[in-house]
């Protein structure tokens, strides 16, 4: 058994064709037209830059150029983000489910809160967030790390509890730590359950009491016994109910943070020295002044009937306007 | 920064070139077939969701193998949660060169994907570095103890030449 029984073996694998098949039918996502304000652009450069090579101020072109350069600038296709590339899990860009908190005192609500987070440090964001909760009195209640074999790119799933009055706090806290890629804090009023709780109490509480009065006044055995076994049902369902009520009230006063902290590489081909990233940004800028010009000529040749019909227009204008001028 | 691929043309041209790199690469790093296959239609819609210019043929192989990689580790760690299996699963598929596969595959992470992409893909310590993110001694010695590891497990064990 050596490489060439693995390289054969490898060779093997294949794509099945109903795997294929179903590639295959993937849609492109809808083309994005190019925007009309491109288009509009590309025409008032070139028109700007025709009207001012006929008036003879040579240079004016270049100017146009440059300006619409800068226009496009903003919309052109960035590929600094390369270090996306290491971010493909599903993260949404921030999004938040908050309900506004405008409850008075006496709803009872539960906070709870999502987070993902990234960080380029793992070991002092760990660091950081075990000071931060200690500090905000919460508490771990559970944490599993996953270690993919390097160093650079651990994981981490953690529960968390936060007293509800400083969950905002902590998740700003967060952010200044590590970045937040999606976030959701979602409020659930859980005020009915609670008096229903509450409520269901004080019934059984109640029946205690007067089973017990009528207990002590009982002669017969027989409605001793009874009366018993009533009243240590009526305990049993008054523990279970006082346990449910303890947990709504420590929902309540903790919110549960879940926490799923990534952490990400550096930038691809990362290359520590200094000159290795003067490097990397350098070549990153190249390639996307690259991209710019390429789409700049094609939205400039897209453009091109409309700088034919302005081009004309112009020159009878100008021609117009000459012999206008010489009589 | 010549040639561009890019949009609909990167996409049929990886799905000509690339498509049994990425279900490889897949099936190393899930824990049976269904899971490869899934990852390898994800890898294609990140594709075309992501429009990205490539600057050569290379540029895109490097970026869906470690989109692959990434998309598989997302899907080891979702299951794992859910049913605490091993992270890989050993597969029958009926032939005795499953053995050598599934050898590689009882591997850690690192060292599974430097070893294919070094035997079967013929990329260099460096290139392993760019596309794992890591630096080519690690990828070294990562080569060096799979290779260790595999020599244990496989008779005649897994020399370079």
């Amino acid at each position: 058994m050596n490489k060439n029984d693995y390289i054969k073996a490898v060779e093997n694998i294949t794509a099945p064709q109903e795997l294929l098949d179903r590639i295959e039918a993937l849609d492109p996502p809808a083309k994005k037209k190019t925007p009309l304000w491109k288009t509009i652009t590309a025409i008032a450069a070139c028109f700007v830059a025709v009207i001012i090579a006929f008036s003879g101020i040579v240079g004016g072109s270049m100017k146009a150029e440059s300006e619409d350069m800068m226009w496009g600038n903003g919309n052109r296709y960035d590929m600094l983000a390369d270090s996306a590339d290491k971010e493909t899990s599903n993260e949404s860009p921030s999004m938040s489910v908050g309900t506004s908190l405008t409850a008075t005192a006496n709803r009872k609500i539960v906070k709870t809160a999502t987070l993902t987070v990234k960080t380029k440090s793992y070991e002092a964001f760990m660091n950081g967030i075990m000071q931060k909760i200690e500090q905000y009195g919460g508490y771990v209640e559970q944490s599993q790390e996953y270690n993919y074999d390097t160093a650079s790119n651990r994981n981490a799933n953690m529960d968390v509890k936060i007293p509800a009055d400083k969950l905002e706090k902590f998740i700003d806290e967060l952010s200044t730590l590590g970045t937040i890629t999606s976030k959701i804090i979602s409020s659930d009023d859980i005020t009915d359950s609670y008096i229903d709780v509450e409520s269901r109490i004080n019934a059984l509480e109640t029946e205690e009491e007067t089973l017990l009065g009528i207990l002590k006044k009982a002669e017969k055995l027989s409605d001793v016994i009874e009366l018993q076994q009533r009243l240590s049902t009526v305990r049993a369902d008054l523990e279970r109910i006082k346990a449910q009520k303890q947990s709504y009230d420590g929902m309540i006063a903790y919110s549960g943070v879940t926490l799923d902290i990534n952490e990400v590489e550096r930038v691809v081909e990362g290359d520590d020295t200094f000159f290795g990233e003067v490097k990397e940004k350098l070549m990153n800028n190249l390639y996307d002044l690259g991209d710019f010009f390429r789409e700049f000529v094609i939205n400039l040749i897209a453009a091109l009937p409309y700088i034919a019909i302005i081009g004309v227009v112009a020159v009878v204008v100008i021609v117009i306007v000459k012999k206008v001028r010489k009589r | 920064m010549t040639v561009f691929i890019k949009g609909k043309d990167a996409f049929s041209f990886a799905f000509k070139q690339f498509t049994d790199t990425v279900y490889r690469v897949a099936l190393h790093n899930t824990a049976n077939f269904a899971d490869a296959e899934d990852v390898t239609q994800e890898v294609f819609i990140k594709l075309l969701e992501a429009n990205k210019a490539f600057r050569d043929s290379e540029h895109l192989k490097a970026w869906l193998i470690r989109v692959t990689i990434n998309l598989c580790r997302d899907k080891m760690k979702k299951s794992s949660r859910e049913t605490l299996v091993e992270n890989v699963i050993p597969y029958k598929t009926g032939e005795d060169k499953a053995d050598v596969l599934e050898a590689v595959k009882s591997l850690p992470e690192n060292y599974r994907n430097t070893i294919y992409l070094h035997y079967y893909e013929g990329y260099t310590a460096k290139e392993i570095g760019k596309i794992l993110d890591a630096k080519e001694n690690t990828v070294l010695s990562w080569l060096s103890r799979g290779r260790d590891a595999l020599r244990k497990e496989l008779d005649g064990g897994f020399d370079d030449e």
